[in-house]
């Protein structure tokens, strides 16, 4: 409403501005002589300032003047001494007022979008938040939930989700600080005193604080809540106590199904701790595997580093095939957080040559190597030069034939994120064919039909160019 | 098989790749030959720029045709001989310099044709342009007149 | 909200236009002197909604309202402040509504400044000027709407190309626009020449302000430009002869003979019909200039828009515009009469051919720069028409018109003596002629076009110096006098001079730059110094940092001459993650005989770096140059005379008003 209210102001003013001449009082208009003449004035002033200085003569300044006066008295005598006259003329006013103000309002009712809001980012966040936590981004979903917990700080389960946002992204201290809230609005609820007890602890450095032990301690006697004999276990442990440690794990072993969630941890703690006081693990875990039992007793190096599975599955997979670059900087992301820098630099180096033809991919790589801060380790060439496409005719069968894979592959990682490439798709279809693939090439035929079904001319290409290839 | 690398590496040349483009390898360490490749270079086209020379363009066709100039220009070839090789393979466009051919006879001629106009223009005003009559010498009552108006009083 | 009262603002300019360009020439035929001021008050009612329009594009961008499709596609949460407000006209809506703006503002001065203008002129004029608003505003409002809204916004916008994201090229193309659509009013006063069968010594001084200010941002556009082109598309270069900049720089030559006819129909009321002809072809390249870069017809960093709709609806418009005004030339023209009379040896003649010679120069860019798309057309043939043609071709035109602009000033109105131009001219020779010897002795320079180029810079410095000289009364005076003199010159007297001894400086430079630059490219490893002419440019280290929306490599580079250290230079690799772009910025120290530039490329992988050194001779004479000329055009605006809208102060006993 207010938006409808300024906008015919605005029109109505400005179109009584535009008629306003024809209300005001009757007035003359010069049109004449007097601006040219104005003119042979200044004309004349400046021959008589020259003429001072010296930089004419006499004799060129009267002739001047003469030729001045010459033009001046022409002016005053052949242009018209006119005068235009203005007449008030309220009905011309309002009919042009009207008439302008109607027609910019309704010209813009025809184009605008009446109505519709402002939209400025801040007014925006939460819808953006919102979206980009239902994309799944949890850091979002965290702010979203900060939000609604100021603003409605009674709601348990507020709390609650934000707790385990908060700790599924590792912020222990701020998932304490929630599981705090939402335990003060659900009282004495067993499972909340249990998050909220494991969560101090965990925002202690893994080590159980006395208010988390107290919290546990009530628990145990109240119900028989999993969490609370691990972690009153565990304080054992970090109290020196490792044979009550090892009996409480050991008792919860017993309690447990074996396939509980928690049993794998347990297990492990109980095999460690066997190790580490040097006791039969078989008395406090009759099911021991042998595995675990070599554990136990064997190198307490290994036992105790959390593998790289991840990262030596990768490996595996990369040398079975090399062509998935995604899984290449995958690995290089897992080494670098592991600390080894130099391996993640090795691995997009390998990358890199695995793709040295294909400069979409190796755009890909070298954001890779920014986000992971690798560009500072420096890596070999970047970019496919021509001299590598010239190379690619002396090389061995293999190699040529690997750097083909991975143009292909690189043109197929492209289309996957550019598809809108019509070229691009007739591209891949002939290099799968040529290259023996005919499966590869059909699925790459179908897909791009899918991209271009509403657009005859792209689809005419395609059949034509692609689609007799794989004998469509 | 070669064919294919050929036609991959245009596609994939063409695509946007932001390389940056002159490498170490491509440079000639003896300075003259450098600055004779760059003399070349000026005159020819990088073909998906504004009317940059390729020795002005960050974008990878004009690195690989850099490239292109320095091997021919090791394998001995005549600033005109890689100039004609180069044209031979991407045509009129990549000459910044346009050939005189059928094409371009009307681009060479326009502006000799252009400055003769010109001049013929200014012959031709000059001897049409008004010629001093016999001064219509003012009587004293007009110069009167005009002092009258050009010292601004009414009429 | 303000969004669509700021799309509502432009529809409203629309109609504002609609009625400034129909209702005061019914006015001018009536002598109805109310609907002729409807001119003015349409005029200012049309600026209002044009700018209230810009002004609620600004705020969508610099609010970051992605529900705006202009400011989704062009602009960025996480941009500079600057860089968004700047966004508003790096793209072609957001341009198009600048467009408007400029010609809106040009109307709304001509009817505050212009009310020494009599009512009919300017009514005609302002009516003119409504016509090309009303076709721009049309051709916004139905292919190029930059309100166009957006029912999901997206999360964020798409940002904008980072070669754009500098503040070189943020304030080039208003500057350019105050240019190209400041030559519309040259445009308007022609065509109400052409329909008021009135030309005379007031008209040119009524055009003059106007066509002064254009120049004078057209200049500093184009300067700006080449500026930004130097030194942030790395490669040293100011100036490709890219069709964008040629449509930059033919309203410019143009322009330029403009400027000197329309002195011609002021002081001596001759050259009437080739002035308004100058006239209408000036804005009619600024159109075309406009068309080239508006309708993507040429595809470039600058030409960002490439609808064929809006080509056809701008071609339209172009077609009308010129077509109109050229036939109203052909019709009206013949009946106008030229009154002054001249000699052959006289200021008029060299002013006639210094036109002819700049509309041939023009001539020759159009030809160029029109001829591969022509060609194109017809035969389907590409061809490039690059840097080597137009050096061969419109080099020579240009030398001439700085030669004759050395001594067009001794020449005199309407007959000048032969014998007095020719001694001085002689004199000019001689001392350019020693001076150019002095350079090639002291540098040993040997270079031929070198050297006919710094004879030709040379020449047009000394022979202005001379007439300043002259003007002053030496060497027959005392120097008392000469100085009292000299600061008595008229304001026009000295726009002259600075805009010819700017062109001198700045010819000086582009010869210099061309001819004598040092350019070394290889790869260094930190700590090895490289040669470049009399310098040693020595990278130090390299440190990556980022800046507010991009990721940075910056480099030390240290520059010393014979052991002295002259300067740290820092160029930087940028990477902006948005647009997934690089940009270069380039290192520069400016001394004042060059610049010590130098480029960061890319790691060579051994721990070594590719750069890219220059020692560039004169290329800071060049915006000097650039600045001089400029500042020559502002110094000529504000002579007593031309002084927008300042009635004569000469008029001793006023006229008695009418009252009002």
């Amino acid at each position: 409403m207010i938006f409808w209210i300024v906008l015919g102001v605005t029109a109505a003013l400005a179109a009584l501005w535009i008629a306003w001449p024809f209300l005001r009082s009757t007035t003359f208009e010069l049109t004449g002589a007097e601006g040219a003449i104005s003119i042979y004035r200044d004309q004349m002033d400046e021959v008589e300032r020259d003429l001072k200085a010296g930089l004419i003569s006499q004799s060129e300044s009267d002739a001047a003047l003469a030729e001045i006066e010459r033009r001046a008295l022409h002016a005053a005598r052949s242009l018209d001494q006119g005068m235009a006259v203005s007449q008030r003329s309220g009905l011309a006013a309002l009919a042009l007022t009207a008439a302008s103000a109607l027609a910019a309002v309704g010209l813009y009712m025809a184009l605008g979008s009446s109505g519709a809001p402002d939209q400025p980012l801040a007014a925006r966040k939460t819808e953006i938040l919102t979206r980009q936590a239902d994309a799944g981004d949890v850091q979002s979903r965290i702010q979203l939930l900060i939000e609604r917990t100021s603003e409605n700080p009674d709601s348990f389960d507020d709390w609650w989700t934000l707790a385990r946002a908060h700790a599924m992204i590792g912020d222990h201290t701020a998932s304490a600080e929630a599981y705090r809230h939402a335990a003060e609005i659900a009282g004495d609820m067993p499972e909340v005193q249990s998050a909220y007890a494991e969560a101090m602890t965990l925002a202690n450095g893994n080590k159980v604080p006395t208010a988390a032990r107290v919290i546990f301690e009530q628990l145990v006697r109240n119900t028989d809540d999993a969490r609370a004999h691990y972690y009153l276990a565990l304080a054992k442990a970090q109290a020196q106590d490792f044979e009550g440690a090892l009996a409480g794990w050991a008792a919860l072993a017993r309690a447990s199904a074996p396939d509980a969630p928690w049993m794998p941890l347990v297990r492990r703690d109980i095999v460690n701790m066997a190790r580490f006081i040097e006791t039969d693990v078989l008395d406090y875990l009759p099911d021991a595997t042998p595995q675990e039992i070599a554990q136990s007793g064997g190198d307490p190096g290994t036992a105790l580093l959390p593998p790289l599975e991840t990262a030596e599955t990768l490996e595996q997979r990369l040398a079975e095939d090399p062509k998935d670059f995604k899984s290449w900087i995958e690995l290089a992301d897992l080494r670098s957080r592991a600390g080894d820098a130099e391996g993640a630099a090795d691995a997009l180096a390998q990358a890199r040559q695995h793709f040295a033809g294909a400069p979409f991919v190796l755009q890909k790589i070298a954001e890779a190597e920014r986000a992971l801060g690798l560009d500072l380790v420096a890596a070999g060439p970047r970019g496919p030069t021509a001299s590598d496409m010239a190379a690619a005719s002396q090389m061995s069968e293999d190699d040529r034939a690997d750097m083909i894979d991975g143009m292909v592959a690189g043109l197929a990682a492209r289309l996957k994120e550019q598809p809108r490439d019509l070229d691009g798709w007739v591209m891949l279809v002939r290099s799968y064919s040529t290259l023996g693939r005919a499966e590869k090439a059909r699925d790459a035929y179908e897909t791009a039909l899918l991209v271009f079904k509403d657009d005859q001319t792209a689809l005419g290409v395609l059949r034509n160019s692609a689609g007799a290839l794989i004998g469509n | 098989m070669k064919h294919l690398i050929h036609a991959l590496a245009l596609l994939l040349a063409l695509a946007p790749a932001p390389t940056f483009a002159l490498g170490a390898e491509e440079m000639f360490a003896d300075p003259a030959q450098e600055a004779r490749a760059r003399e070349i270079g000026r005159q020819l086209r990088c073909l998906k720029c504004r009317n940059q020379s390729i020795f002005d363009s960050n974008a990878g066709l004009a690195k690989d045709l850099r490239v292109v100039v320095r091997e021919r220009m090791e394998a001995g070839d005549t600033d005109q001989q890689i100039l004609d090789y180069v044209h031979d393979r991407f045509g009129d466009y990549v000459l910044l310099k346009p050939p005189v051919n059928t094409n371009t006879y009307a681009l060479w001629i326009a502006p000799f044709v252009l400055v003769l106009l010109g001049a013929g223009g200014a012959v031709v005003y000059m001897r049409q342009r008004p010629q001093p009559k016999p001064a219509t010498e003012l009587t004293d009552a007009d110069r009167e007149e005009a002092r009258r108006i050009l010292r601004g009083e009414k009429t | 909200m303000i969004v669509e009262l700021g799309h509502f603002a432009l529809c409203l300019a629309l109609i504002a236009a609609l009625v400034q360009a129909t209702l005061p020439l019914w006015g001018v035929s009536q002598g109805n002197a109310a609907a002729m001021r409807v001119a003015d008050t349409g005029a200012q009612v049309q600026f209002f909604g044009a700018a209230a329009a810009f002004a609620a594009l600004t705020w969508a961008f610099v609010t970051s309202d992605f529900s705006v499709m202009t400011a989704a596609l062009n602009s960025h949460s996480g941009k500079p402040m600057m860089y968004k407000i700047t966004g508003v006209w790096a793209n072609h809506e957001g341009s198009m509504l600048l467009w408007v703006l400029m010609l809106a503002l040009f109307g709304v001065l001509i009817s505050i400044f212009g009310r020494v203008i009599p009512v009919t002129m300017r009514a005609t004029v302002l009516a003119v000027q409504a016509m090309i608003g009303v076709g721009f505003y049309a051709f916004i409002l139905l292919t190029s709407n930059p309100f166009e809204r957006l029912p999901m916004p997206p999360l964020d916008g798409q940002g904008m190309n980072p070669l754009l994201q500098d503040p070189g090229v943020a304030f080039h193309p208003p500057l350019l626009y105050l240019g190209y659509v400041g030559f519309s009013t040259a445009f308007s006063f022609a065509v109400a020449a052409l329909i008021t069968g009135r030309v005379d010594p007031a008209w040119a001084r009524w055009m003059r302000p106007w066509v002064l200010l254009a120049w004078s941002g057209l200049t500093a556009g184009i300067a700006l430009g080449s500026w930004w082109a130097y030194y942030e598309l790395g490669w040293g270069g100011f100036w490709f002869w890219d069709p964008v900049e040629n449509a930059s720089f033919m309203p410019w030559l143009i322009g330029t003979a403009l400027l000197h006819s329309a002195i011609v129909v002021e002081k001596r009321n001759a050259l009437l019909k080739w002035t308004i002809l100058l006239a209408i072809l000036t804005f009619s390249l600024s159109l075309i200039g406009t068309f080239l870069v508006r309708s993507g017809i040429l595809t470039s960093v600058h030409a960002f828009a490439t609808d064929p709709e809006r080509g056809v609806f701008i071609l339209l418009l172009l077609a009308i515009a010129i077509g109109g005004a050229l036939t109203l030339f052909a019709w009206r023209a013949p009946k106008l009469e030229d009154g002054g009379v001249f000699a052959v040896w006289s200021r008029e003649t060299g002013l006639l051919v210094n036109n002819l010679l700049l509309t041939a120069a023009c001539g020759i860019v159009f030809v160029g720069t029109m001829y591969p798309l022509v060609l194109e057309v017809i035969t389907g043939d590409k061809i490039s028409v690059g840097a080597p043609y137009f050096n061969q071709s419109f080099l020579p035109v240009f030398g001439i018109v700085l030669l004759g602009a050395g001594v067009g000033p001794f020449l005199s109105w309407k007959r000048a003596r032969k014998a007095d131009v020719l001694r001085r001219a002689g004199l000019t020779t001689v001392i350019t002629l020693a001076l150019t010897a002095l350079i090639a002795l002291v540098f040993g320079l040997r270079d031929g076009v070198g050297l006919l180029g710094a004879f030709i810079a040379l020449w047009l410095a000394v022979a202005t110096l001379q007439d300043i000289a002259f003007r002053c009364g030496l060497p027959r005076v005392s120097a008392g006098t000469a100085l009292r003199r000299l600061i008595g010159l008229p304001r026009s007297a000295w726009g002259l001079y600075l805009g010819h001894f700017g062109i001198a400086v700045a010819s000086a430079g582009v010869i210099a730059v061309s001819v004598w630059k040092v350019e070394v490219i290889q790869t260094v490893q930190p700590g090895d110094p490289t040669q470049v002419g009399p310098y040693e440019f020595t990278l130090l280290d390299i440190e990556n940092t980022t800046g507010p929306n991009y990721q940075t490599s910056i480099a030390a580079v240290k520059v010393t001459r014979d052991g002295e250290m002259v300067t740290v230079l820092f160029p930087e690799r940028r990477w902006y993650p948005v647009e997934r772009k690089p940009s270069t910025e380039a290192g520069i120290e400016t001394l004042w005989h060059g610049d010590l530039y130098a480029v960061l490329g890319d790691p060579a992988g051994d721990g070594g770096f590719v750069t890219r050194y220059y020692y560039n001779t004169g290329v800071p004479w060049m915006w000097l140059g650039a600045a001089l000329i400029t500042l020559g055009g502002m110094v000529s605006l504000t002579d007593r005379r031309l002084r927008i809208g300042a009635p004569s102060a000469k008029r001793r006993q006023p006229l008695a008003q009418p009252a009002e």
